[in-house]
């Protein structure tokens, strides 16, 4: 309570000084919608005072079953989750400790346990980290590597502090929430969340029967090859990029980044795009129809479409033709039976074919 | 005294709408391994999700989100209400008490204000504002006076609704600074960092939309714009708040310790 209280002085006060200091940010470009991403840059060596490091490797297997379910939390660390087979999962644990002397970085290591809890179907595992003294502070130099092995049925959650989590080829409900690291899922089915403050949110291969929340704060938020029922996808000042996606509903925002929708809608879907100062490109073929309403304060709107412009569009109200530079547009193709609206503040609005 | 289906019934609504938490779900599970009749209850849910998906969206009268709003104020949802009913919200969620709690009480009650009165100011935005009359210019049939007189009332209402909903979020704000005061303790710095960048965009775009709006009054997207803005705004404080308290239920030695020591070296 008192941290998340303390995180909220720094918040309120940030937020009360910035509303009259920052100017308006100017529209971005958009960014091209298939550039390769840089790889991540590997961590460098730890030097100076945490030059050294103890591990200890622990491996804990757990017998949950083929449909069972694993909680895992952690601090500072990466998280690595693969598909296999049988059915108990395999949780290997790297603990390191860090120090200016090999005995300084066994005492770190020593601060930190993992704590497993097993039921029938069910395990948590959680690396813990030794109270405070009595004197105060303890400062950690510690942190936790996990690889886990699970049956590809499993329900897993991750909470996370600090690193990176990637997921690969599991079939069971799927959560993932990291505070500081980027969040990668690929070829799995059933994600519901997954959600990062700081860091990327990369999606490749994910067909999902439900809803699929995706977030980030300052990150992107990229999917590719991405189905699901429902979508809900935000970043404040990162972009949203969907590359080849199927969905019946999308809810998708970004406050200074862009937005990209390129993939196909459902009859009588609902997709709502919106961004700030961001560009929009809506993509959705041309295989079904859609009513759609574009509103941009001060960006251009236009479309690379044929569109059946309704009689409230205010620039049919106003006579001027199709082609010309407009703020907004309202407008049918094909049947119209997807909905569609696209809203920006200062970005512009691209429908493409 | 509560049996034990209808102890379950609020949670296999959220099973079915897809929000379930993870962590709650091997109970719900676990009771509708051994109860038909809750089985069936969430059968018959899952049916109607799925039926509704097929009907026709239906384009509500600009009228009747100005009635909804005149319907909670005379039901007395007001600030005093909400922050009761927020207490139960986060009560419910297993929030100790603790010396800042009723600050917490206070925030929580603002933004059950806010998630009501933003939903119906975006709702009244995109279809009560939109213009019935001097922006839209055009050959449209003249109104009689009745219709003249009915739409400028309803304009002036539409204004009124969305200037409530904004005091609202100043409001909350309000009250989030007071548990601002409540404790001096820092965060950790990169983590802290990324948050306040990220505030900034949005206040960015909170200064934008109401400049726009003193320069275009009747302007929707920038009154979009603003609530939007307003209502990502909370929704990241609110979103930080529960990455916090999961933090929290995993961490007994202090995370942001832990982070600030890690990253220091």
């Amino acid at each position: 309570m008192i941290r998340a209280t303390a995180l909220f002085a720094v918040l309120l006060t940030f937020a009360a000084s910035a509303e009259a200091q920052t100017p308006p940010a100017p529209p971005r470009p958009p960014s091209p919608p298939d550039a390769p991403r840089p790889p991540r840059p590997p961590r460098p060596p730890r030097e100076g005072r945490d030059r050294h490091e103890a591990t200890d490797r622990q491996v804990h297997r757990l017998a949950i079953g083929r449909n069972g379910a694993l909680d895992l939390a952690n601090i500072s660390g990466d998280v690595i989750i693969q598909s296999g087979g049988g059915d108990e999962a395999v949780v290997e644990v790297t603990l390191r400790g860090y120090g200016d002397t090999p005995e300084s970085a066994k005492e770190q290591l020593n601060l930190i346990y993992v704590d497993v809890i097993k039921g029938a179907s069910r395990a948590e595992v959680r690396v813990r980290y030794k109270e405070r003294d009595r004197h105060g502070r303890r400062n950690y130099h510690a942190s936790a590597d996990y690889r886990v092995t699970a049956p590809p049925d499993t329900r897993i959650t991750v909470h996370s502090v600090s690193g990176d989590v990637q997921a690969a080829r599991m079939k069971g409900e799927l959560s993932i929430e990291t505070v500081s690291g980027d969040v990668t899922i690929d070829s799995s089915t059933r994600v519901t969340t997954a959600k990062t403050v700081s860091g990327d949110v990369n999606l490749t291969g994910i067909a999902t029967e439900g809803s699929l929340a995706a977030a980030s704060v300052s990150g992107d938020v990229v999917a590719r090859g991405l189905k699901a029922s429902r979508l809900e996808l935000s970043t404040v000042s990162g972009s949203v990029e969907l590359h080849d996606v199927a969905c019946d509903a999308a809810e998708i925002q970004s406050m200074s980044g862009d937005v990209q929708f390129l993939g196909a809608i459902s009859k009588q879907g609902r997709y709502e795009l919106q961004s700030h100062s961001g560009t929009i490109i809506f993509a959705p073929g041309t295989s079904v129809g859609f009513e759609v309403e574009a509103t941009s304060f001060s960006g251009d709107v236009r479309s690379e479409l044929e569109l059946k412009y309704r009689a409230s569009d205010p620039d049919e109200q106003s006579g001027r033709r199709q082609g010309r530079r407009r703020r907004s547009l309202r407008g049918t193709y094909g049947d119209g039976s997807a909905v569609v609206e696209l809203t920006t503040f200062s970005g512009d609005i691209v429908i493409r074919k | 005294m509560t049996t034990p289906c209808e102890a379950f019934s609020a949670s296999i609504g959220e099973l079915a709408d897809g929000t379930l938490a993870p962590a709650e779900r091997p109970r719900v599970e676990a009771h509708l391994d051994q109860c038909a009749a809750c089985r069936g209850l969430l059968a018959d849910l899952e049916a109607i999700r799925r039926d509704a998906r097929q009907l026709p969206r239906a384009e509500l009268p600009p009228a009747l989100w100005t009635r909804v709003a005149d319907g909670l104020r005379s039901q007395g949802v007001t600030d005093r209400h909400s922050k009761e009913e927020g207490a139960g919200l986060i009560g419910g969620a297993g929030l100790k008490t603790g010396p800042a709690k009723r600050y917490w009480l206070a925030a929580a009650a603002a933004i059950v204000v806010l998630i009501i009165g933003g939903a119906l100011a975006t709702q009244m935005m995109k279809r009560g504002a939109a213009p019935p009359t001097a922006t839209t210019p055009g050959p449209t049939p003249p109104p009689d006076a009745s219709g003249n007189a009915n739409a400028a009332d309803l304009v002036e209402s539409v204004e009124a609704d969305l200037k409530t909903a904004e005091e609202h979020y100043e409001r909350a704000i309000a009250n989030l600074e007071k548990i601002a005061s409540a404790d001096e303790r820092t965060l950790d710095p990169v983590v802290a960092g990324t948050l306040k960048k990220n505030l900034e965009i949005i206040d960015s775009a909170i200064a934008e939309s109401r400049s726009a709006l003193r320069s275009e009054p009747q302007s929707a997207p920038a009154r979009v714009s603003l609530f939007e803005a307003l209502r990502r705004k909370m929704s990241l404080l609110q979103d930080t708040i529960a990455l916090m308290n999961e933090m929290r239920k995993g961490n007994q030695a202090g995370t942001a310790q832990i982070l600030e020591g890690l990253q220091k070296s």
